[in-house]
């Protein structure tokens, strides 16, 4: 039965559900698309932020493991020797992903910067001179703050959010053959094949694609759905950040000098407190003052949960002051929300199928959003159509290509310039920007082959530009297994391949591509 | 049949305004009725919160008529609303 047919039966007063579903989802799936595409790319590609994070700091070179123990005693020696106003050390101890210790200090910025972050060595704690750069941070951020001020792109991710569960429920329903057009491809068919690639690419990693976006809103849930905790939290909402992240805040100084406990002892208690895990961050307030306290917080990537599990020790005396809680059943179940949506816990095969899922998904969207426009060429000439055509172009090949001029400022901008972070964003932005402006001026098609050959030339010039700025270049990651910058080259070049061969086939055949 | 701007309009105020509002009420009444402590409470208030969010939207647009999908919306908003205060 047909859409029309299926309408026809009804009183006209009444409308079929299948036809409803099917403008739900085509003007909410058009009005977030752009906003979803974006903050789907920035996530899938926030997978590999720490790699993203080495990647854009090439002094970091291949450096051998270290125990806990090791790495942070030789980071509390170095930091001690600075330790004059200083309010807090948050240390991150070097994971099997990232081989350095990373440490932020936070000051009274009567005798110092409010601010500082140092890497590393983690073996011998001294300081390794990195450039300054926000790398995979950058684009893990914007994933849901979407630089903007305030929590203003917090609300509107959540909103998008919301968006993508509805296109998902009234997709489906739409859908209705789901099995049967699975394994239906009708290539070179203009509309017809945009719609079987997004209906594919929809079904094939549909459950990924509802888990991440459900567990994304949990990641937000305080933001989003405070009314809850407005009511249960009288004495503040402070109490219930205590209760849910195990974080109090610090104690008063009490300006009495007194040096910290010996750290490996208390390593080894919250080792055997958690049956034989590691310790992942130290976190010191008031270091050298009688009031100091240390917490010890578990490796994140140990669990799939992600509800904290710490411990917090009286920084002089080394006594336990307490530790957290056993957690209720919802507290546990939002601990494996939020650990799945961060995937902290996969191996690195794991996060590779949670990359490519995440890549289907940019593509369900990229898709959704083209058949909009391809289905409704022969309206090619209104401001509106004209409106979505530069948007699509602006944000399916445009941000592509911001991210590739990111990765590419990272090593053209001087090493030891210091506002090169400021830069390296807003390299970013202002290719962005430049993106849709192009896309706005140049007519649609020659607007889609000359964005889509750009993406391919900048990423495939990353590998060639790393190599000759820091003698780190592929052949030799590839010869001395350095698999984080062996793999970052390898999948720049792949996105290069695949933006070239789009663009190869686009001129090839037109919109009846795919 | 296409709709007319009024009942779009209204479909679309009250699946995506509507829509959050009873999500919001749903959250509160069983952050506070849940007999649980009051984290556990929160959380699954929250956590169900979401759901009925997406439900209640595309109920706005699935519904038959215009009446039935604002009064889908607003009947368990008022019958959540008025016992909410009431729970100790």
């Amino acid at each position: 039965m047909s859409i029309a047919a299926d309408q026809a039966r009804r009183p006209a007063a009444e409308r079929g559900l299948r036809p409803a579903m099917a403008e739900l989802h085509t003007w909410g799936g058009l009005l977030f698309g752009w906003l979803l595409f974006a903050i789907f790319v920035t996530g899938t590609v926030s997978y590999f932020r720490d790699e993203i994070s080495l990647w854009m700091r090439p002094e970091i070179g291949q450096l051998t493991a270290t125990t806990p123990e090791v790495a942070a005693d030789a980071a509390l020696r170095q930091l001690g020797e600075d330790s004059v106003g200083v309010r807090r050390w948050m240390i991150d101890l070097p994971t099997d992903r990232t081989p350095v210790t990373s440490v932020l200090v936070l000051r009274d910025p009567k005798t110092g910067p409010a601010a500082m972050r140092l890497t590393l060595d983690p073996a011998s704690g001294a300081p390794i001179k990195v450039r300054n750069t926000a790398g995979g941070d950058f684009l893990y951020y914007f994933h849901f703050d979407l630089y903007m001020p305030q929590r203003f792109g917090r609300y509107l991710t959540c909103t998008a959010a919301i968006v993508m569960l509805v296109a998902f429920v009234s997709g489906v329903i739409t859908h209705r053959r789901i099995f049967k057009d699975f394994f239906t491809f009708r290539p070179r068919k203009g509309q017809r094949s945009w719609l079987d690639a997004h209906n594919t690419l929809g079904v094939m990693a549909l459950p990924f694609h509802v888990m991440i976006t459900y567990t994304g809103l949990i990641t937000l849930l305080p933001l989003y759905l405070p009314w809850g905790i407005e009511a249960m939290y009288p004495d503040g909402r402070q109490k219930f950040v205590v209760e849910m992240f195990d974080d109090a805040p610090p104690r008063k100084p009490l300006n009495v000098a007194a040096p910290l406990a010996p750290i490996a002892p208390l390593l080894a208690i919250a080792s055997a407190e958690w049956q034989g895990g590691t310790v992942g961050r130290l976190v010191i307030d008031n270091p050298g003052d009688q009031a100091a306290t240390i917490r010890l917080v578990r490796q994140d990537s140990e669990r799939i949960s992600h509800a904290v599990q710490s411990m917090l020790f009286d920084g002089s005396n080394g006594a336990l002051i307490s530790k957290t809680p056993v957690i209720g059943a919802a507290a546990e179940a939002r601990g494996i929300f939020h650990g799945l949506h961060l995937a902290r816990f996969s191996d690195i095969w794991l996060r590779w199928m949670f990359f490519i899922s995440g890549v289907v998904g940019c593509a369900m969207i990229a898709t959704g959003l083209v058949l909009w426009a391809v289905k409704r060429r022969r309206n090619a000439a209104t401001v509106g159509h004209k409106i979505v055509d530069a948007l699509n172009v602006t944000a399916i090949t445009g941000l592509p290509i911001a991210i590739a001029a990111y990765f590419l400022c990272n090593r053209l901008v001087s090493a030891a310039s210091p506002g090169r972070t400021v830069w390296e964003v807003g390299c970013f932005f202002a290719v962005w920007l430049i993106a849709g402006l192009h896309a706005a001026i140049r007519p649609q098609r020659a607007a889609w082959r000359e964005q889509l050959w750009l993406a391919a030339t900048l990423f495939a010039a990353a590998p060639f530009v790393n190599a000759v700025t820091t003698g780190r270049g592929l052949p030799r990651s590839l010869m001395n297994g350095d698999w984080v910058f062996g793999g970052f080259d390898l999948t720049a070049l792949a996105t290069a391949a695949l933006f070239a061969m789009s663009a190869v086939y686009y001129a090839r055949h037109g919109e009846a591509a795919a | 049949m296409r709709l007319t701007w009024l009942p779009m309009t209204a479909r679309i105020l009250t699946g995506f305004v509507g829509g959050y509002i009873l999500s919001a009420i749903v959250a509160l009444f069983l952050a506070k009725a849940l007999p649980a402590v009051r984290l556990e409470a929160v959380l699954t208030g929250a956590m169900i919160g979401f759901v009925i969010n997406v439900v209640a939207i595309i109920w706005a647009f699935a519904a038959r008529s215009t009446w039935r999908a604002c009064l889908g919306i607003l009947i368990p908003c008022a019958l959540f609303g008025a016992i909410t205060p009431f729970i100790r």
